[in-house]
């Protein structure tokens, strides 16, 4: 689904690779495309930052 | 996992990700894949594909997916629904109903599937978008209705060690193209 924040969509066969790649891996957490895991680090480390960012309260 | 071992369910299957994750465990090596939709007719033919009816709004519907799929090892669910809504615009109904589809209805799906993945052992991913981590204004509602979902893995893993082995997972895609 579109996120609120202007980023380059991915082509779903793409996002359903990455996840059968997690699904292989026996990931808990699956990010499964590059949109995805470019925010991904900015939630682990700083979740509120990454709770601003898609609010628009803050840029990325 | 080995996917090319196992026999998935793929909800939301007849059209954007979810047609695309069918494709692809085709591609690994999966023999056959439970297709499910609200709309089988749009599913595309293939004998390696088991079109079943399925709405997350309909109980009845969900309770026979599960015993029609009485052989899957791994759950992947994806069908959801969203409006695209701010938080003081959004109808009341449209948002009841994102959270009757996106929590409650996923929440069915698990507790349906779960006795059908004791069996074989399995796996369940809920596929819940970058928004199950932080709200987006225009999408509210939707942002609303995402998080719930990843309060039932370890809950369910716990109950059913065999059904959920490496606990369930969950994914969140960033925007997609569908």
């Amino acid at each position: 689904m579109t996120a609120g924040i202007d980023t380059a969509k991915t082509p779903p066969a793409q996002v359903a690779a990455g996840l059968l790649d997690g699904l292989a891996a026996d990931e808990e957490d699956i990010f499964p495309d590059p949109n995805a895991q470019a925010v991904a680090s900015t939630w682990w480390s700083d979740p509120k930052a990454f709770e601003r960012v898609f609010s628009g309260a803050a840029a990325a | 996992m080995n996917l090319s071992t196992s026999t998935p369910v793929v909800t939301g299957a007849a059209r954007g990700l979810g047609r695309h994750i069918v494709d692809e465990l085709l591609e690994r090596g999966a023999p056959k894949v439970y297709a499910l939709a609200r709309d089988t007719s749009r599913i595309r033919q293939d004998p390696r594909i088991v079109p079943v009816a399925f709405d997350l709004l309909d109980p009845a519907s969900i309770e026979a997916a599960a015993r029609r799929a009485a052989d899957a090892t791994l759950l992947i669910n994806n069908a959801s629904t969203a409006e695209f809504a701010g938080p003081l615009d959004g109808q009341p109904d449209a948002v009841e109903r994102e959270m009757a589809v996106n929590y409650h209805g996923t929440y069915a799906a698990i507790r349906a599937f779960v006795p059908v993945l004791e069996v074989g052992g399995g796996r369940i991913v809920n596929v819940l978008s970058l928004l199950s981590l932080a709200s987006s204004p225009p999408m509210t509602g939707y942002s609303a209705s995402k998080p719930p979902p990843t309060r039932l893995p370890r809950p369910c893993a716990r109950s059913s060690p065999r059904a959920a082995s490496r606990c369930t997972a969950s994914t969140r895609p960033g925007s997609t193209q569908t």
